[in-house]
């Protein structure tokens, strides 16, 4: 097999797995989905990484990654105590608050 | 003439926030570009006269800010973003919020959860993207003492100041506070400035920039920008004829063309200078930007604030998956796929790191440009702004495409400004002013003298 039929191939096996990871993500990411939505991302994705297949041709051999494109010196402010928000502004936005605390799901069976 | 201009006029600050308020709510029925606007000041004593518009991802206390977002859709902040809390200290009235794509995640201000603004210009057009609403607002209200605050993350700040004919400028990474920003994507959310003069941009920058104990990723900047901004020190410039190659449209390459003349005239010492990583970037950037928003968005899961169910009885998975899934819009739900897929065991490597790796090649590539160059030049945007049917057809990747000539700069976090440019129809482009890092003062002071020499400017 040439080169790059094998590449190809390689290609065609890695967007099948692109689709079925959409179901997949989506459950891990926590974002219910439609079957229309599954479908339609399936066949985004493909065209989306198609598009990133540029990054093959760059040699990044020996070159380190940058997280923040200026240099950030760590500076912590002191630690000392500030004004806090009162109880009734942090609840000001919550829905289901229950005798002073955040009511959330359950998190265990 | 700017709004820094109308303000010593002297006016009353009264008269001048109560008319351009009146004014905006009018300018506002036709062209969507407010979300929520603020309440009148019950007395005017502490009032410059500036009205500043805020993007509707700074959390305003007591004003609804919803990001342009279903889940956050009932969100009113009990905090000030550090960048209001300076405008407001500095004198300045905030009219309200203004419209953006859902978390600014757009290039059109189509991925709207509310309602979709419309280009100052022609109705019928995009209002260009994220920033879309401050974009059109600082051109509706270009008679009034208006600025607005946008975000750039990719080039929404950028984007709709050429699509609406108005000048902006995106500072170097770091030069604003991001507290009190609704993120997108941290490592490359710059807070901006969108006005109808340069002038306007150096003031509001003197009162925005430094540091904030805040935000540890904010500079230090000691540099005033309203003293640089006479003091024009620009020589060498390099036209980026990689960028220039990446423009179909006749209309934008001939007002392009047109600037370089004019600079040519002026006897700056003009050379064409060629990027190679700029397809590249744009890649880079979208995995980045996508697995940064993707654990960002991690937050909004119907506890504590934005939209909630009843969570009685259900398991946190469920219940979880069914909020983010009822409220997110569209293309967020994408950008989530898509962030969280360039992060996973097996991928990561291909795509998140190799791309924070050609991050730093396209930070390179234009540092060593910078050691022959004071400033590159380079259209815009490839297109003029399309019309908002057109745009709706358009397929996820089409779009990202269009962002190829705002990505690298956002990527490599320098300083842009866009200088609005006539074209031979009645719709503006803008050119791109590119800077090196830290070098923000300098280049507004270039711009504005370009705003002063060239007869160009879209007005």
């Amino acid at each position: 097999m040439k080169w790059t039929e094998y590449s190809n191939n390689l290609l065609k096996i890695h967007y099948y797995v692109c689709l079925m990871d959409v179901e997949r993500i989506a459950r891990l990411a926590r974002v219910a989905l439609s079957p229309e939505e599954i479908s339609k991302f399936s066949k985004d994705m493909k065209e989306v990484l198609n598009m990133f297949r540029v990054l093959d041709d760059v040699d990044v051999s020996d070159t380190p990654i940058t997280m923040h494109p200026v240099e950030v010196v760590n500076i912590v402010r002191p630690d000392k105590a500030g004004k806090s928000l009162s109880k009734a502004e942090i609840f000001s936005n919550e829905k289901n608050e229950e005798d002073g605390y955040f009511k959330g799901p359950k998190t265990l069976e | 003439m700017g709004a820094l201009d109308k303000l010593e006029e002297k006016k009353d600050p009264e008269e001048l926030i109560t008319k351009t308020y009146s004014d905006a709510q009018h300018f506002d029925e036709k062209h969507n570009f407010m979300l929520t606007f603020n309440s009148l000041p019950s007395n005017y004593e502490n009032f410059s006269g500036l009205v500043v518009s805020i993007k509707d991802c700074f959390t305003t206390s007591g004003l609804r800010t919803t990001a342009g977002s279903k889940i956050l859709e009932d969100y009113v902040p009990v905090f000030d973003a550090t960048l209001v809390k300076r405008l407001k200290a500095s004198g300045a009235y905030i009219l309200g919020k203004t419209a953006m794509d859902e978390f600014g995640f757009g290039t059109f201000s189509l991925n709207c959860a509310f309602k979709i603004p419309k280009n100052a210009l022609d109705k019928k057009r995009v209002a260009g993207g994220s920033s879309g609403g401050a974009g059109v607002a600082t051109q509706l209200l270009k008679e009034h003492p208006h600025v607005a605050i946008a975000e750039s993350t990719g080039g929404s700040i950028s984007n709709p100041a050429a699509f609406n004919g108005v000048f902006s400028l995106t500072p170097t990474y770091g030069m604003i506070s991001r507290y009190g920003l609704i993120d997108y994507a941290n490592t490359l959310d710059k807070p901006g400035v969108i006005a109808s003069s340069l002038k306007d941009v150096a003031y509001v920058m003197d009162v925005l920039k430094g540091k904030d104990v805040k935000d540890p990723t904010s500079l230090n900047y000691e540099k005033s920008f309203m003293e640089a901004l006479s003091n024009n020190s620009v020589k060498k410039i390099g036209v980026l004829s990689s960028y220039v190659s990446k423009v179909d449209d006749k209309k934008i390459l001939s007002s392009f063309h047109d600037f370089v003349d004019f600079l040519n005239k002026e006897d700056y010492d003009v050379e064409e200078v060629s990027l190679t990583l700029t397809d590249a970037a744009l890649a880079s950037y979208y995995i980045i930007a996508t697995a940064e928003a993707s654990t960002n968005l991690a937050k909004y899961c119907g506890m504590r604030y934005g939209k909630e169910g009843d969570p009685e009885g259900k398991h946190f998975d469920e219940y979880f998956s069914e909020i983010r899934g009822k409220y997110f819009g569209e293309e967020v739900k994408r950008r989530i796929i898509l962030g969280s897929f360039v992060r996973m065991a097996g991928y990561r490597d291909a795509y998140y790191l190799k791309a924070l790796k050609v991050r730093t090649k396209v930070i390179e590539e234009f540092k060593s440009l910078f050691t022959k160059y004071d400033v590159l030049i380079a259209p815009t945007m490839p297109i003029l702004p399309p019309k908002i049917n057109d745009a709706e057809k358009l397929k996820p990747h089409e779009i990202y495409a269009l962002d190829v000539l705002t990505v690298p700069v956002n990527l490599a976090g320098i300083p842009h400004i866009n200088i609005p440019v006539k074209t031979n129809s009645s719709l503006p482009a803008g050119v791109h002013l590119i800077g090196n890092h830290l070098q923000d003062a300098e280049l507004v002071s270039f711009g504005y003298w370009v705003e002063q020499h060239y007869k160009g400017i879209f007005q």
